[in-house]
């Protein structure tokens, strides 16, 4: 049965469910993590939640075109990662801001605003990946050729 | 590859870049301002035309002419802290730089205003003809790196070897430097697991080397803008010279004094204690919670209970009283230097207002009299060199001693009412200084009793019955033994511990026989009654008893930390109300006037530039100016955004503003920390200071300053200190006053900063302050005194803290009864950036009680529309109304002015920026939906196909 499912697919499925199952771990963990480091001290309004639901939509999107390659499904999951990248780069720009500024006018403490920096920066890098994969997987035919 | 399949990959592909660029679109616009000073786009009109043009010919002349200044502010502000056997200034050149400022110095602390870079210190002293030794300097610049938050950043002095020292043994240079700012206090625990304002073990390490190598002269320069703990001075420096943070220039300043092309005057604007601990306000310096709450902004406390006795105030009045064996001034409480009786000595190094010079000089006190008529001390002073070669500045403070009754109202035993400072003096010169003091200055609040002029209003400043001793002296210290020598006190000693008797002939004593409550019932400047405002400021009036206040009555006092206060103690349940609330507490007035009372969007002909000389009270004229704005115009204002957008219907043209206070976000120029301009102790610094800031702005198309600084040094920890006056309130009132009518007359606006009681980082998003009214007024307030009532300054910017529990912002007592009420401030009232505190500074709540702009908010005036257009609320409108016109007319007032007639025709235009992010996304948004179209069509006719 498993083997059904996951065996013998073309490239775009499986880039389609890595792509999309590995973000949502990911921004499982970068929502832990940065409640951990910033643990909601922050002076900005931190919208890492709508991260988190914007990656997790996007991710299932992908896994269920991965299973269910749907005429629109593939552009609409790109579209909410989209969402969950840009919204995570905004983020990421306070505590960039506050490394780059003499205050750490946002995180309120230097040493946070560079932790949190390298946090966001790097889940920025992951993310960015894992919907790279999605995009690329949009270029792929749902069906492997015949042979 | 098929056509549908390369659509849906564009597709998708743009899918992911769009919602990229619009969530970054929707940042830049959100920080409008930001974006703009960062590009350089500002608003200011011209430089060479106008009312406020320029004092100089070109850019270049205005640029040459400011590093003169910089370096002025440093020969006038550094204080020369110790010289033994003329130490300094050196004369010979071959010298050896130890510490990593050496290399890295802090030209500022962590704040706003241009970035912390300047001339170094190795070049300068380089252009000034020193030999350094570059073996060491190579070895600084290997190891170490900057300083930053609880990290001294200092080498590991292990780098030094003794035999990198040949050819450069005339003198070692050793700079201790200490850096903090804004978001950060100093540490009383740092990386190194040590007070931050300490000697550090790597430090006196370094110290112990240098010490040990056998240099001519070992000298220390102190790179700080906060005090520090100083007592290693005396073992190992043979000088030391303080130049807090110098800025673009100061170097330069430096370099000069070293070789003695200058001579330091100036004093310290804080007193030096032996170990801070023993500062009265540090007990309860720092983070508190009430013990009952716990949302962030919504929970923290701190409380004034050293009462007014901050900085060298609690010092030199429990010395006063110790030397008279009063009030258990010698009991433990309170000692940190020594086991057993506090002692002045043991506590203090350097007093307030303690520096040396080059040059020596003897004063005479010639005359002083006290006018009770015109409010006015008046003292003349000469002041001779009597030094062989040196020439200098000096300063001449004057101080008063007050009356203390028993049990009665609170007083410092010392108190600096005023100083003035001589031009430069040769050998053998002197001069006469007229020293002029408003009693004001040293009045005493007492909110007890009833006001003279309104007996039904409770509080009124009063005189006490008693001697009034004014003294010159060479300090604190130093007048209060000449004041106390000259009411017949022995047993005197200097901050040594040397006995000495003191100088009755520098003293002058006064003696008012009756309490006086008349000459300062009302506000001498707008006669307005002067009576108690703050009584919800002190915790005691919401939980009877809950601070012990210290009194000098009993010393005992000394201030143990407030801690668990609870917010349901409260019985009246006010504390909580304005803690708890993540809401408007505003509520509209049963009396509100109908919106149907207020005109807008009329032809009136009134352009904004037309109202230049009307009179602020001239109401018709205003009111049929104001008509003229649309709602929307009206509800734009109150959104600033580091900038106020052009306003059509009355030509008013966009300005620019920009963070401060030393120097401009924009313009590049870094001026010497604001503190050590106070170190000056010089009207005519301060007024150079605002004359070139307003030289920056108008350069630069500024039109508001948030700056200058006027909190106080509560604590030498608070990150921020380098950009405020003083521990003092007087000095800030007079330095605030000098520098804030200079930056006023050359169309500056300063928005001084931050208004009030934002005297420490830790925590200053909603954190509630308690204090007396006695102290606010005596200390916090009289701080910013200066500036917004004498000075005529024309803004000030807000702070992030509580006055009580009640957001500063959103204060009335504050906001108008005291700043426009009782002082007369005509000017705008900005937020800090409210955009970060909108959870506890609520739009409403702060228009109705005095403030005009919300700093970087724009989202504010969306508000403002709801405000006026849904909840049709005539209060606010009102209340807006009377904002806009504090705005135009202090605009009128800035040089944005410059170059503007009746026949400017104003627009607003969209910046270049704004255009190119629209049009980007604008085109991939386009690009997106092409490309699904094409991937619908090539999907369509694929399944045609298949179905054939």
């Amino acid at each position: 049965m498993l083997g059904k499912l996951f065996l013998h697919k073309p490239l775009r499925f499986y880039l389609e469910l890595c792509g999309g199952l590995l973000a949502i771990i990911a921004a499982i963990i970068f929502f832990a993590l940065d409640r951990q480091i910033l643990g909601g001290d922050i002076r900005f309004n931190d919208s890492s939640h709508l991260t988190l639901i914007f990656i997790i939509i996007g991710g299932v999107l992908a896994i269920v075109d991965a299973f269910l390659p749907l005429p629109f499904v593939g552009i609409a999951s790109a579209i909410v990662l989209g969402c969950g990248v840009g919204s995570h780069l905004r983020l990421a720009c306070f505590p960039l801001a506050d490394v780059a500024n003499p205050a750490p006018f946002f995180t309120g403490d230097k040493i946070k605003a560079g932790n949190a920096t390298t946090l966001f920066f790097t889940f920025l890098v992951i993310f960015l990946v894992f919907a790279l994969l999605i995009v690329i997987a949009n270029f792929l035919p749902a069906k492997k050729k015949e042979q | 590859m098929a056509k549908s399949n390369i659509f849906k990959g564009v597709a998708a592909a743009l899918g992911l870049v769009l919602p990229v660029a619009a969530y970054m679109s929707v940042l830049a616009f959100d920080r409008e301002g930001d974006v703009n000073l960062f590009l350089r786009i500002t608003a200011g009109g011209p430089a060479d035309v106008g009312k406020y043009k320029s004092a100089y010919e070109s850019k270049e002349a205005y640029k040459a002419a400011e590093i003169d200044y910089e370096i002025r502010t440093m020969e006038e502000g550094s204080v020369l802290l110790r010289n033994e056997n003329d130490a300094l200034p050196l004369k010979k050149t071959n010298v050896t730089l130890f510490g990593n400022a050496a290399v890295r110095p802090n030209y500022h602390g962590g704040s706003g205003g241009p970035s912390n870079t300047g001339v170094s210190l190795i070049e300068a002293l380089q252009e000034e003809g020193f030999s350094l030794n570059q073996k060491v300097l190579d070895k600084i610049q290997a190891n170490g790196h900057q300083a930053g938050n609880k990290d001294i950043a200092e080498v590991d002095p292990s780098i030094y070897d003794a035999a990198d020292m040949a050819g450069y043994k005339d003198a070692a240079i050793v700079v201790i430097s200490r850096y903090g700012g804004e978001e950060n206090d100093l540490d009383l625990v740092d990386n190194d697991g040590v007070p931050e304002l300490s000697l550090h073990e790597k430090e006196r390490q370094m110290l112990q080397f240098v010490k040990a190598q056998g240099f001519e002269k070992v000298i220390v320069l102190l790179n700080t803008g906060y005090v520090m703990e100083t007592s290693w001075i005396e073992e190992y420096a043979d000088a030391a010279l303080w130049i807090a943070f110098p800025g673009s220039y100061g170097f330069k300043g430096v370099a000069k004094m070293l070789n003695g092309s200058l001579s330091p005057s100036g004093r310290l604007p804080d007193i030096y204690p032996t170990n801070i601990a023993s500062n009265a306000a540090m007990p309860n310096w720092g983070g508190f919670k009430f013990a009952d709450l716990v949302d962030l902004y919504h929970s923290e406390y701190v409380v004034y209970a050293e009462g007014i006795y901050s900085g060298y105030k609690y010092y030199e009045t429990r010395y006063a009283d110790l030397v008279q064996g009063l009030h258990n001034a010698d009991t433990e409480k309170g000692a940190t230097a020594t086991v057993g009786a506090w002692d002045y000595a043991a506590e203090v190094v350097y007093p307030f207002g303690y520096g040396l010079n080059y040059a020596t000089f003897t004063k005479t006190l010639d005359s002083l009299t006290w006018d009770r008529s015109t409010h006015k001390v008046e003292a003349k002073v000469t002041v001779k060199n009597t030094h062989a070669t040196a020439s200098s500045r000096h300063s001449v403070p004057l101080y008063v001693n007050t009356p203390y009754i028993e049990n009665g109202l609170e007083k410092s035993a010392v108190t600096l009412i005023a100083y003035e400072k001589t031009g430069i003096l040769a050998p053998g010169e002197s001069e006469t200084l007229t020293i002029t003091a408003d009693d004001y200055l040293f009045a005493s609040y007492d909110a007890e009793v009833n006001n003279a002029a309104d007996p039904t209003k409770k509080g009124n400043y009063v005189f006490d019955e008693g001697d009034y001793v004014f003294t010159i002296g060479e300090s604190s210290h130093d007048a209060l033994n000449n004041a106390l020598a000259k009411r017949g006190i022995s047993g005197l000693y200097d901050p040594e511990g040397n006995a000495t008797p003191g100088n009755p002939a520098l003293a002058h004593l006064e003696h008012l026989a009756s309490r006086d409550l008349e000459s300062h019932a009302k506000n001498e400047i707008t006669g307005q009654v002067v009576s108690n405002h703050f009584e919800e400021v002190d915790i005691n009036h919401f939980i009877p008893g809950a601070v012990d206040y210290m009194t000098r009555a009993d010393w005992n006092s000394y201030p143990d930390a407030v801690i668990g206060l609870k917010a349901g103690d409260d019985a009246s349940g006010v504390i909580s109300k304005y803690m708890t609330a993540f809401e408007s507490f505003y509520e509209k007035p049963a009396d509100a006037p109908d919106v149907s009372s207020f005109k807008f969007g009329q032809d009136n002909g009134k352009k904004f530039i037309a109202m230049a000389n009307v009179a602020y009270d001239d109401d018709e004229a205003w009111n049929s100016f104001l008509d003229q704005l649309t709602l929307q115009e009206l509800a734009q204002i109150p959104g600033e955004k580091m900038a106020n957008m052009a306003i059509e219907s009355v030509s008013y043209p966009k300005n620019t503003s920009c963070d401060g206070p030393d120097g401009l976000q924009t313009a590049g120029v870094l001026h010497p920390s604001q503190t050590l301009a106070a170190a000056s102790f010089s009207h005519e610094l301060l007024k150079l200071r605002g004359q070139f800031l307003a030289e920056d702005a108008v350069y630069a198309g500024i039109s508001m300053v948030y700056g200058g600084g006027c909190n106080m040094h509560r604590t030498p920890y608070s990150g921020r200190n380098f950009e405020y006056y003083s521990e003092d309130s007087n000095l800030s009132y007079l330095a605030g006053r000098d520098q804030g009518k200079a930056m006023s007359e050359k169309g500056l606006l300063g928005a001084f900063k931050h208004f009030l009681g934002n005297d420490q980082e830790t925590n200053r998003h909603g954190v509630a302050t308690f204090m007396t009214e006695q102290m606010l007024r005596e200390g916090p307030a009289r701080a910013f005194e200066g500036a917004l009532s004498d000075g005529g300054a024309m803004a000030n910017m807000g702070s992030f803290n509580r006055i009580g529990v009640v957001p500063t912002s959103s204060c009335r007592p504050l906001m108008t009864d005291l700043l426009r009420t009782e002082w007369g401030f005509k000017g705008i009232s900005i937020t800090d950036s409210s955009k970060d505190a909108k959870n506890y500074i609520f739009t409403a709540d702060a228009i109705v009680a005095g403030t005009t702009l919300f700093n970087n908010d724009e989202a504010r005036s969306e508000e403002v529309r709801a405000l006026l257009a849904r909840s049709r609320d005539g209060y606010v409108w009102q209340n807006l109304r009377l904002q806009a016109k504090n705005f135009f007319y202090s605009y009128l007032r800035s040089n944005i002015i410059n170059g503007l007639s009746e026949d400017t025709v104003v627009h607003n235009t969209m910046e270049w920026w704004k255009v190119t992010i629209i049009a980007i996304d604008a085109s991939l948004g386009a690009l997106l939906l092409g490309a699904i179209a094409a991937y619908s069509v090539a999907l369509i006719k694929g399944r045609k196909k298949e179905a054939k």
